[in-house]
């Protein structure tokens, strides 16, 4: 494993421990996002140990982005309800769902890298994330947003989507120069502030 | 030197990706700072909202108890004031016509009572609904109120003084001061055994404010927050609900044996 591989399994520990200690506590839908964090280190887990014995483990990130854009999708789809999204957020999900199989067929292959699958995905979770931000603007129902689990998580994927997006997107433009270190580096700062304010927002169902 | 502007392009995107990230969490930063602004201005709007609704109650509340007031004392005046009246002249002419000396004095003594009786029910009325209140305003009103404790208690000294214009109040905020003077009257009186009072009335052009001493037994104030509860203490109460309605507030300041200050204001 790499140094930037074992940073990445210790900042996704970070999430994952909080959601065992608090899994009882979480409302049923935030269960959905704990479950995800085990989801997310089995995966980084299995990639590590293919990439070991040097098998192509990239269609790991389809399965991924996936079970991803299901989960959020799902979570968002709850707490967007209030302003009739919750429809439109399931058809998200069966459209991307559609459009990740048509990825492995006709653009990145299985062997690939999923970069129009991590594209799509970004765009719609900064969109999922600002409606959300909206949404709490428009109802001013939360006296305190730092207490609200939700808040902490939407900043998390704001913030780690925004930029996969911009890095998914420049992937291409990485001259080999420059080498995959200092992409994975970046990658990595941004998995670790995903994963610190994940946390947060998994720890703070103990103040709601 | 392809290599070389590739680099040089790249950095540029990597600096302008990170500029983007940072505005991100600035606007974030933002967003979080405004969102709790507006809340806590939502919270201030409702709670004067909420503050405005229980005034509004607590003013139908007192309106109507003062409509009951006025009806009484107008049923007290107007009938029973009339057929005590008819009555006393019925027994007169008893009086002059007797020539039955037992009669005579039976008569005299029933109509003693009835003069007696006749003048309660007229205090009675008076303090139900004082006529000068509606027609001359608060401080005549006041002064008549002090006037005829100043006369029934002869052992105490009552201290009066009015300042300012009292044709600016309504009636309402005139009627809940002089109710105000009336308790505060009646409980020194009545339960402090004062031997002075004093009574300084202040009729701002924005407040109107009511200083009420007495050197009587005091109280203790948080003794008397316990007898609130139980019903016996809503004397104080009530002051404190009256001025409430006109945004006003009072403060009790006594101590068991050194007498009573009492400050209230209201706000028009």
């Amino acid at each position: 494993m790499t140094t930037t591989g074992i940073i990445y399994s210790l900042m996704a520990l970070l999430p994952l421990s909080i959601a065992v200690i608090n899994y009882r506590l979480l409302p049923r839908v935030l269960k959905w996002v704990a479950a995800f964090t085990f989801f997310s280190l089995f995966t980084e887990v299995t990639m590590s140990l293919l990439s070991k014995k040097g098998i192509n483990n990239l269609f790991l990130i389809h399965i991924y982005v996936v079970v991803e854009y299901i989960v959020f999708g799902y979570v968002y789809a709850y707490y967007l309800n209030s302003i009739k999204l919750r429809k439109p957020i399931y058809i998200t999900i069966v459209l991307f769902t559609a459009f990740s199989i048509f990825n492995v067929i006709c653009l990145n292959g299985l062997k690939e890298f999923n970069t129009y699958g991590l594209l799509v995905e970004g765009a719609l979770f900064i969109i999922l994330s600002l409606l959300f931000f909206y949404k709490l603007f428009k109802d001013l129902e939360v006296g305190n947003l730092f207490t609200l689990p939700m808040f902490w998580i939407n900043c998390a994927i704001l913030i780690y989507f925004t930029a996969n997006f911009m890095l998914f997107g420049l992937v291409e433009l990485f001259p080999k120069e420059v080498g995959s270190n200092l992409w994975d580096n970046i990658h990595t700062t941004f998995t670790g502030v995903y994963s610190i304010l994940m946390a947060i927002g998994l720890w703070k169902t103990r103040t709601v | 030197m392809e290599n070389a502007d590739g680099i040089s392009n790249f950095y540029w995107i990597l600096i302008v990706g990170t500029s983007i990230v940072v505005l991100l969490v600035l606007a974030i930063i933002v967003f979080v700072s405004v969102y709790q602004r507006k809340v806590f201005r939502q919270q201030v709007a409702m709670q004067e909202l909420e503050t405005k609704k229980q005034r509004e109650l607590l003013l139908a509340t007192v309106q109507s108890k003062e409509n009951e007031r006025q009806r009484i004392a107008k049923d007290l005046h107007d009938e029973v004031g009339a057929m005590l009246s008819a009555i006393k002249m019925s027994v007169e002419g008893i009086i002059i016509k007797t020539k039955n000396k037992e009669a005579h004095d039976k008569a005299e003594y029933t109509k003693t009572i009835i003069d007696d009786t006749i003048s309660n029910v007229r205090r009675i009325s008076k303090d139900l609904m004082p006529a000068t209140l509606n027609e001359f305003g608060l401080f005549a009103a006041v002064k008549e109120i002090h006037g005829i404790m100043k006369r029934s208690n002869t052992n105490i000294l009552f201290e009066l003084d009015m300042q300012g214009n009292d044709s600016i109040l309504n009636k309402e905020q005139a009627l809940s001061l002089y109710r105000v003077v009336q308790e505060l009257l009646n409980n020194s009186v009545k339960h402090a055994n004062a031997k002075k009072i004093s009574i300084n009335l202040n009729v701002e052009s924005k407040r109107t404010t009511l200083l009420f001493t007495d050197n009587g037994k005091g109280f203790d104030i948080e003794q008397h927050g316990k007898i609130q509860v139980n019903n016996k203490g809503l004397g104080l109460k009530n002051i404190e609900s009256r001025v409430s309605i006109f945004g006003g507030a009072v403060t009790f300041k006594s101590e068991l044996g050194s007498g009573t200050q009492i400050e209230a204001y209201i706000t028009y």
